[in-house]
């Protein structure tokens, strides 16, 4: 073990010292990427050999670390890869085998944000670097800004001759190219493929799980002027956005984070205007439509909804989510929205918010917000307190339990708060060029708002653990809870009985009763009160949410727990039933009494939904939606699947090449999943499959 | 009046039995004995014990603290015959496999369980059914009457083989009668389900000259109600009746574990295809005024 880790020091020292820790470590995850995120060291290694002559090294020795970026991803556009495909509508070629030379830098790279592409669309690069370049008195900050702006120059006079020599035939593209997104856009045309330059740009500089924003908003002005100029059709449109999404899609592999997939490419459509009047169009069913015709599972849709919603938009969208592909996610404006503005975001600015990579509401163009920045899990402090046998000989009834877990909670969180206080994150002058930031970069507090999301996982387990409690010291009268902390400490083991009784019997998180809601309250209430009296290091505020991906990874972490579940199972996914599945009204209705108002950061409500059992009922699952958002759900994500195809797949998934189920919070080919994925969903969808035709 | 009812189930977001998004009640106790029925639960009037040996952990050679220490010796012998009702009544079986079919529920129950509801049902044009079992047979107008004065549809889910009484006692709080159609031979019916199709007729007479709204259910099964002769009554008796809503489905199997948990032998029916269906709802839109609808589970 120490010789490993004293080669492993080693090795960390060389390439330290030639420069190359950050570009062996990014090459690495590339590689394993390049395998669909096997973990076998082989492959990767084979990938590695492969792949080699792909790797376009820049290098910068710039101390300054604003000052570094900003010249490192000029080398980048002077130096990527150029590539077109035959008739493609646009050219998009984010180069991901971008390597960079220079000092290690353990600083965190910005990722899980989404630009305000007006920005470069009303302006344009050239005017947003004469903004700059006009300033009395310039930085080092202002300085890089230029310089990211002279980057951005040079790759477009690279594209522009690369198409003279590859497509000469091809002028158009040429023209468009030679407009944005260095001037303001003009057409549909030139919006999408200003947005697609600017976004390949975002990915090839390191940042990851790049939103698209709110394009329906976006891109209408540049669609109504050209239906009224008579210059495009509805129709045309419709192509136009579908070779848009089709390229977006381009680089899945190597988009995606931590399993293939997960790419943060987030389309939000709908939502409410600063008026509060619904402001869907003719682009928000335009974009469905597209969606439902090409089966992609990414990019995906998030719907911003209200009670204003119309009739249209409904319809087409839960045509789209019967496609099964995951999405659209719903999220309800008339809940966000307020939980925005009382956590401190102006007005002018909530009615833009789109999604950091999965739910967590993100405000583009205005923010550094990290909305994902840790995960708490609610079931560890339990554990903790399960673990000593010292606490638990002094529990003497429930309420004591209770207390000493809030207490523990505490500690828990302020413990988490004391790491993140540690995080530093890498200066972007591109993204502070594209966020509007002021003065200074946007790692540094550059722009307008700089909250901290954290996420959390196992408040499903929890509540189920206490509620199990309870039941468990009044069947016993009051016992000591030492013969359950042996019974958890040995996994169930020779205590299966006690384990099913938890798991099935009693009331669950996630029934409509008002002593289920007030302990999963409470939770909440305690967590967010914590977190409102401290500040991160930028100045910003801490934001709570109930949804995570982690609920696989904790729950391997995690000893036995009171809710029935094993050690190392899964913990429960966002706000569903923990263990058993089923009916959703209930669900529905404890989901919409939750205090949304001081937990907003990614609150989904997940549920399983049968695809021939939707199709049947489809205007009394509108009702149904309608219904939970009107009382006050917040999020809403549906898996809707076919329990025989799935058990079919689990067996043999590479027969099933385009089944796409949602995950924790995108959308997956089946096949691509790891096997515990895998059969976690379909053990879900089992579920569902009982409970809805049981009667 | 006893001014609770008997139930087996629940069922909230119930989509098939009237329009919208539903709340169901499944009553216990009914007259007759359809060799198909999927609810056998429902067929007593008293609360029955259930035993599923497979799900049972005893059984399967576990300890269970929860069971009746009476019980766990003859369980293990497969003895299954002395269980009570008071004593299951209190044991809380971890897995479900040993419990009773059947519980009481107040109006003032009612009522709370239907106010949390309420919405679904009012945006949705839903409400609440009371099926079963057979709804007419227990005092459910106390409950019919709370639904509607909080203002929400109300439907009955009903075989109709009940004293003509029964039914006009709670026409004016019911909007929507959904009423089996089986058998329509008299013999046959009395030999096979055990039903008077005289009280039957009487009954839809009733509901059909009061210009109710009916929904008529056709169990599709081979060899009781799908046959040729069977078929010709239908058809006779949609026109007779002048019944525009006609539901056919297939009669199918999911209640084989109910069987097995009372310990009832199931009988095994063919499922009828897609294709036998399509071709009975032509033939009964062709031949009368009706709307034909399938379902489908």
């Amino acid at each position: 073990m120490n010789i490993k880790r004293m080669v492993k020091y080693v090795i960390k020292f060389i390439l330290d010292s030639l420069y190359m820790f950050e570009a062996a470590k990014k090459y690495y995850i590339l590689c394993k990427k390049d395998c669909g995120f096997v973990k076998d060291r082989k492959k990767i290694l084979v990938s590695a050999l492969k792949n080699i002559h792909n790797i376009v090294f820049v290098k910068c020795k710039a101390k300054h670390p604003v000052m570094r970026e900003g010249i490192l991803f000029k080398e980048i556009c002077k130096k990527a890869r150029l590539h077109i495909d035959d008739n493609s509508t646009f050219i998009y070629y984010p180069d991901f085998y971008i390597l960079k030379i220079m000092a290690n830098d353990t600083s965190m790279i910005l990722g899980n944000i989404t630009i305000n592409y007006n920005i470069v669309l009303d302006k344009g690069i050239i005017a947003l670097k004469k903004e700059i370049e006009s300033l009395p008195f310039k930085n080092d900050y202002d300085n890089a800004l230029i310089t990211v702006c002279e980057g951005i120059e040079i790759y477009i006079t690279r594209l522009i001759s690369f198409l003279e020599n590859n497509c000469p035939k091809d002028r158009d593209l040429a023209n468009i190219i030679a407009r944005v997104p260095l001037y303001p856009a003009k057409s549909l045309k030139e919006a999408l493929q200003s947005i697609l330059l600017i976004n390949s740009l975002i990915w090839m500089n390191d940042h990851s799980l790049v939103g698209l924003g709110r394009l329906d908003q976006v891109l209408y002005p540049y669609y109504i002027k050209d239906i009224n100029d008579g210059i495009l059709s509805r129709e045309e449109a419709e192509i136009l956005i579908s070779s848009f999404i089709e390229t977006l899609h381009k680089g899945f592999k190597y988009k995606s984070n931590t399993l293939l997939g997960d790419t943060g490419q987030v389309i939000v459509l709908g939502g409410i205007d600063y008026c509060g009047e619904q402001c869907d169009n003719e682009l928000t069913l335009i974009f469905m439509k597209v969606m439902k015709k090409l089966k992609l599972p990414d990019p995906k849709i998030v719907l911003r909804i209200s009670s204003k919603t119309s009739e249209d938009v409904w319809r087409e969208a839960m045509d789209l989510l019967n496609e099964g592909l995951g999405y659209p996610l719903f999220s309800n404006d008339d809940v966000i929205i307020p939980a925005l503005i009382e956590h401190g975001y102006d007005n002018i600015d909530v009615y833009n918010y789109v999604v950091s990579a999965c739910w967590e509401p993100h405000i583009a163009g205005v923010s550094l917000d990290q909305n994902n920045i840790c995960i708490l899990n609610f079931l560890t402090p339990l554990q903790n307190i399960f673990r000593t046998k010292e606490t638990i000989i002094t529990v003497r009834c429930f309420d004591d339990l209770f207390n000493i877990y809030l207490n523990e909670l505490d500690k828990y969180v302020i413990n988490t708060l004391k790491h993140i206080e540690s995080i530093k994150f890498r200066p972007s002058p591109l993204l502070s060029l594209l966020t509007s930031c002021n003065g200074k970069d946007i790692a540094y507090g550059g722009a307008k708002y700089n909250n901290l999301g954290i996420l959390s996982v196992g408040i499903s387990n929890v509540v189920d653990s206490f509620l199990n409690i309870m039941r468990y010291m009044e069947r016993n009268n009051n016992t000591s809870l030492m013969k359950l902390q042996e019974i958890l400490m040995n996994n169930y083991e020779g205590y299966e009985d006690l384990m099913y009784d938890f798991k099935m019997n009693g009331l669950k998180f996630g029934n409509d009763d008002e002593s289920v809601l007030k302990i999963t309250n409470i939770l909440i209430d305690h967590v967010s009160r914590i977190l409102r009296n401290y500040t991160n290091s930028l100045g910003g505020k801490y934001k709570l949410g109930l949804s995570s991906p982690a609920f696989l990874e904790h729950g391997k972490q995690n000893d036995a727990s009171p809710d029935g579940r094993k050690k190392g199972e899964p913990l429960g996914i966002h706000i569903s039933f923990a263990h058993k599945e089923g009916d959703y009204i209930s669900l529905f209705n404890f989901s919409s009494q939750l205090n949304y108002q001081i937990a907003f950061n990614g609150v989904v409500t997940d549920v399983v939904i049968d695809s021939g059992f939707l199709r049947r009922n489809f205007n009394n699952f509108i009702c149904l939606f309608k219904t939970f958002f009107l009382k006050g759900g917040a999020q809403l994500q549906c898996n809707v699947l076919d329990y025989k195809t799935l058990s079919d797949a689990l067996k043999n998934p590479e027969v099933f090449p385009n089944l796409i189920v949602r995950v924790w919070g995108f959308s997956a080919y089946f096949k691509d999943l790891p096997r515990e994925y895998q059969v976690f969903i379909v053990e879900r969808a089992r579920q569902y499959e009982l409970d809805t035709f049981t009667n | 009046m006893n001014s609770t009812l008997l139930l087996t189930d629940i069922q909230r977001f119930s989509v098939y039995d009237g329009p919208g998004i539903r709340t169901t009640f499944f009553l216990k106790g009914c007259l007759l004995r359809c060799p198909w029925c999927s609810n056998p639960e429902t067929q007593s009037y008293e609360p029955e014990v259930f035993f599923l040996a497979d799900k049972c952990l005893i059984n399967k050679g576990i300890n269970c603290s929860f069971c009746n220490p009476n019980y766990i010796q003859n369980i293990r012998l497969k003895v299954l015959n002395n269980f009570s009702i008071s004593d299951v009544s209190k044991i809380s079986c971890p897995t479900k496999a040993l419990g009773v079919y059947g519980y009481e529920l107040k109006v003032s129950d009612f009522i709370k369980i239907v106010k949390k509801d309420y919405d679904y049902f009012i945006n949705s044009g839903g409400g609440i059914t009371f099926s079963g079992g057979e709804p007419l047979l227990q005092n459910i107008i106390p409950f019919l009457k709370a639904g509607k004065s909080m203002g929400i549809h109300t439907a009955i889910e009903s075989s109709l083989f009940v004293p003509i009484e029964n039914l006009r006692k709670v026409m004016e709080f019911v909007d929507l009668f959904i009423v089996d159609v089986k058998i329509l031979s008299y013999d046959e019916c009395k030999k096979i389900i055990g039903g008077d199709l005289r009280v039957y007729l009487e009954n839809i007479d009733l509901l059909s000259r009061q210009r109710k709204n009916i929904i008529v259910r056709f169990p599709m099964v081979k060899g009781y109600t799908f046959t040729e002769k069977n078929l010709q009554l239908l058809i006779k008796f949609i026109k007779d009746f002048e019944l525009s809503q006609i539901e056919v489905f297939s009669v199918h199997n999911l209640g084989q574990t109910k069987y097995k948990a009372l310990g009832k032998k199931h009988q095994v029916f063919d499922v009828i295809n897609d294709s036998e269906l399509e071709m009975l709802s032509k033939l009964v839109e062709k031949e009368t005024n009706s709307q034909v609808k399938i379902l489908k589970h």
